[in-house]
């Protein structure tokens, strides 16, 4: 009767521990999956804030006067890597923003984000290369996931023949 | 019921293994995802750079469409100049730009030649109000749109950019005004209301001896209460010299017009008056002599002036009275024959200081007065009346601005047309010489009966009587006057119909007469007619529309570029590069400082440079080696045909065409200033008058201390010709033959087919960026 209830109450200790133990193996990857996404959505999120940066910085420079764009490239390209939140542009799209909330967010999200730029000039044909590479963390606390997109365009000066 | 162990134990295995199945596959669909993620990012990744990569490209397309467009000799040249249609362009132009290959092979983009250039629109610009373009001419501006399609392939996949560029074909000269050597449509505000004494502001250059002496003696100053020259100031003329070569001096298309407005005013140039025998004016026979050419003006006046004079012969010197010594007073002028053999003297006299009864010879020493021939009080004309209140000193000075040049030597002056009621100014003394000796004046007096002719009664019994020859001639046709001596007002009534009295300072060859030339007279040689008041024209062509959706049909509709400083377009003109290409019309927020433009005419873009704001222009001198001090005349006899100038403007005359040549717009009316001796191929405009009242709006800095030397036209509202007389004044001239400023027009200005500049503009329209796999069309 007593054996009879034993086995009528369902697993043994060690089919217990061999079911949980397996299941456990089989949830690490999942589990790993997981965090692996959520890290690659934002790094995604990331990667594309940065090329979206990057494409922005190049605009603005291309919409300048190529005498204009020349000297700030080289003004800019002279600072070496520095943070987005001190580019001009970004400075000034930040002001425009009244809410304290949205701007905190913004502060928060470009914290790590940082911009180099760089430059070829033809002088006499009036061609210049700009580089912009923005930089970014993979993993906001760790320096050394730091990975980049970068863009480079010619821009044409006027030459009227 | 029994219990069955083994059945349980196998239920555990299959939960666990679907278990495990299900995360598998959870883990799978995930990792899937996550790849696709990655592909989209790359992808995004890889068209943004091929993006940026394309735009270079088509960049680099452009600024070589715009290197060679303009260029004589170049497929692009023909291409935009003829009839565009939807038709290719050849792209045998296009050598890829070393800096774009270098990024290609750098970003492993794989960049596909030849690039596709096609028309895609174009349609004609119209002209504003007034601008008659002839037909053959008309779509030969226009604007329309470019299109350029650049390929690429980037990680197999081909990407393809078509965007499109405005485009603008242009004059590079403006129409109608740049037919004219001097346009200054409001200088008749230089002149004051009563256009006569001290408001007069045009006439105030000294004349003497049929020289004009750089300071003014002082007791004629004395005599001319508050004329606007100063005392121990120089002054030097302002003179249009006809042109150099044989051909354009006898052509009214090519001499180089004038236009003195506005068109329901009148201006009143005194003639500068000279007494020199012909002897003096005479050739010298080297080049060594000294000898100045006359300023005179008097060979402005023909025959056919004088309602009395025979125009079949030209006018000479003539004895017309005596002086109390018994000798004569002479001047240019005519016998004209009367009646009975009888003859009456008629004198010419400029306003010079030989006129002047206090300091002048005319009226010294005889037995006349100047009232005798002019009438005194109510009695006198306007003019003379005037004078005699403002004093007679300013019967010594003429015009400053010597529209038709110096006298010629040989033949009638050159054939230039001067719009505009333009007067000549200068005095007729009439004397009778009845053959019993004696003589008398015919006074001016318009209220005398028109047959009423002196007589004179001799011993009593003899009474010789003054008949003109036909009955039809009346005594104010013969009295003494001043030829344009009434304020006449051209609102009362048109140039057709200018009363009797007065001269306009132009000559219509066809009809040998002198009549007012107003804008149905122009006709330009390019084909151009004027349909609206020649200073409505100038209006209307620089008007920039307020209203930010209008564009105004001249120059605004024309405007191929804008420049946010002056330094901005120096730099793409390309001045460091030894160049100043223009190639349009460009809009430069100013000021703008010109250096010296120094490079020769095949590194000058032609073109309108409009500034918004003050304007300083140093040396143009094309890489010819001009020094100024050189430029003169030719040697005595041969003032128009031989000599450095001539030479000059020979070489000058093909060299320089409406390809080369500079507009400078000042569209504000902010001043122009020269800092250069030489502008060579020049057109200056400074049509927008801001102040209501004559002021600087084109100068000679200080700073020019040789002798000046401008080939072009100048387009203004005022030339405030004193201050510019004054400039003039204060640079030395080493010419003997003219003391003053060479001032010529340039025929290319008046070419027959007008130069067109063709200008692309930068800013992109229909965007359109595709990719797809490499070796198939696009499908994105």
């Amino acid at each position: 009767m007593n054996r009879t209830k034993l086995a009528c109450r369902g697993m043994s200790m060690i089919e217990l521990l061999v079911g949980v133990t397996i299941f456990g193996l089989a949830m690490l990857p999942l589990t790993w999956m997981g965090t692996s996404q959520t890290r690659g959505a934002y790094s995604v999120g990331k990667h594309m804030m940065a090329g979206q940066l990057a494409a922005s910085f190049v605009d603005s420079l291309l919409g300048l006067p190529y005498k204009t764009c020349l000297e700030k490239i080289d003004k800019l390209s002279d600072r070496g890597k520095i943070r987005v939140l001190d580019a001009e542009e970004l400075q000034n799209t930040l002001k425009t923003i009244t809410e304290a909330g949205i701007q905190k967010d913004m502060e928060t999200s470009f914290r790590y984000f940082r911009c180099q730029y760089g430059y070829t000039n033809n002088d006499s044909k009036r061609i210049l290369r700009l580089d912009i590479e923005v930089f970014y963390r993979v993993e906001e606390s760790d320096e050394k996931s730091e990975q980049s997109v970068k863009l480079s365009v010619l821009k044409f000066g006027e030459r009227n023949g | 019921m029994r219990f069955q162990p083994h059945n349980k134990k196998g239920n555990v295995t299959i939960i666990l293994l679907g278990l495990i199945s299900v995360m598998l596959i959870m883990v799978m669909a995930l990792s899937k995802r996550m790849t696709g993620h990655t592909q989209l990012l790359t992808l995004s990744d890889y068209t943004q750079i091929t993006r940026y990569f394309l735009e270079s490209y088509a960049g680099d397309v452009l600024q070589q469409i715009n290197m060679n467009v303009n260029e004589p000799d170049s497929e692009l040249y023909d291409a935009f100049r003829g009839s565009p249609g939807n038709k290719k362009l050849s792209t045998k132009f296009y050598d890829p730009a070393e800096m774009l290959k270098r990024l290609g092979d750098e970003l492993k983009i794989e960049l596909q030649l030849p690039p596709e250039i096609v028309f895609s629109r174009s349609e004609e610009l119209g002209y504003p109000a007034g601008f008659d373009c002839p037909n053959e001419l008309k779509g030969q501006e226009k604007k329309g749109l470019l299109e350029i399609v650049c390929r690429a392939k980037f990680h197999g996949r081909q990407y393809s950019l078509r965007v499109q560029y405005p485009f603008t074909v242009v004059m590079r000269l403006t129409p109608v005004l740049k037919d004219f050597m001097l346009f200054v449509d409001k200088i008749a505000a230089e002149q004051g209301r009563d256009k006569i004494g001290p408001n007069d502001h045009l006439n105030i250059m000294f004349t003497k001896d049929g020289k004009h002496p750089e300071e003014v003696d002082n007791d004629v100053l004395s005599l001319a209460g508050n004329i606007r020259i100063k005392s121990g100031f120089k002054y030097r003329p302002f003179i249009l010299l006809p042109p150099l070569d044989e051909k354009e001096y006898n052509s009214s298309e090519l001499s180089g017009k004038v236009f003195l407005g506005p068109s329901d005013e009148a201006v009143y140039l005194n003639l500068a008056g000279d007494t020199r025998e012909a002897s003096a004016d005479a050739a010298a026979t080297t080049s060594s002599d000294e000898y100045a050419a006359s300023v005179g003006e008097m060979f402005l006046v023909s025959p056919e002036t004088l309602k009395v004079a025979d125009s079949n012969k030209d006018f000479d010197f003539v004895p017309v009275f005596m002086n109390k010594s018994g000798g004569f007073v002479r001047m240019i002028g005519q016998d004209v024959m009367l009646k009975h053999n009888h003859i009456a003297k008629l004198g010419l006299l400029g306003f010079s200081n030989e006129v002047v009864p206090e300091t002048g010879e005319i009226f010294k020493d005889t037995a006349y007065l100047a009232e005798d021939f002019f009438n005194k009080s109510n009695g006198a004309g306007e003019f003379w009346q005037k004078l005699e209140g403002f004093g007679h000193g300013f019967m010594a000075f003429s015009s400053g601005l010597k529209l038709m040049g110096i006298k010629p030597e040989v033949g009638g002056h050159s054939r230039r047309q001067i719009f505009g009621n333009v007067l000549g100014r200068f005095f007729v003394l009439t004397f009778w010489w009845p053959p019993s000796g004696g003589g008398e004046p015919l006074k001016y007096d318009e209220t005398r009966s028109p047959s009423d002719f002196p007589k004179r009664e001799v011993y009593g019994s003899v009474t010789y009587s003054f008949q003109p020859l036909l009955d039809s001639q009346k005594y104010q046709d013969f009295m003494s006057r001043m030829v344009s001596g009434k304020n006449w007002n051209p609102r009362s009534s048109s140039a057709d119909s200018l009363p009797d009295g007065f001269m306009p300072i132009n000559a219509d060859y066809s009809k040998a007469s002198k009549r007012i030339f107003t804008n149905i007279d122009f006709k330009a040689n390019d084909g151009f007619a004027a349909r609206a008041k020649l200073e409505e024209l100038g209006q209307n062509w620089f008007l920039v529309e307020n209203d930010p959706k209008k564009i105004g049909r001249g120059i605004e509709s024309r405007v191929g570029k804008t420049y946010m400083s002056g330094e901005e377009f120096l730099e793409a003109a390309g001045v460091k590069q030894d160049k100043f290409k223009v190639n349009g019309v460009v809009y430069v927020k100013g000021p703008l400082k010109l250096p010296p433009l120094k490079m020769s005419n095949d590194k000058i873009g032609g073109g309108v440079v409009l500034v918004d704001g003050p304007i300083t222009i140093d040396n143009i001198t094309r890489g010819y080696d001009i020094d100024t001090t050189q430029f003169k005349l030719g040697p005595a006899g041969n003032m128009l045909g031989r000599g450095p100038a001539y030479d000059f403007y020979k070489k000058i005359k093909t060299e320089i065409t409406q390809e080369s040549f500079l507009t400078f717009v000042s569209l504000r009316g902010d001043p122009i200033t020269i800092r250069g001796e030489a502008l060579i191929g020049v057109h200056l405009v400074c049509l927008n008058d801001q102040n209501g009242v004559p002021y600087d709006q084109i100068m000679w800095s200080s700073g020019v201390r040789k002798e000046i030397v401008f080939i072009g036209g100048i387009a203004c509202n005022y030339l405030n010709l004193p201050k510019r007389l004054e400039e003039f004044g204060s640079i030395k001239s080493s010419c003997n033959l003219l003391r003053a400023p060479f001032f010529l027009y340039h025929s290319a200005m008046a070419a027959e087919k007008p130069a067109l500049a063709v200008q692309m503009m930068e800013n992109m329209r229909g965007y359109l960026l595709t990719a797809g796999k490499a070796g198939s069309d696009e499908d994105e």
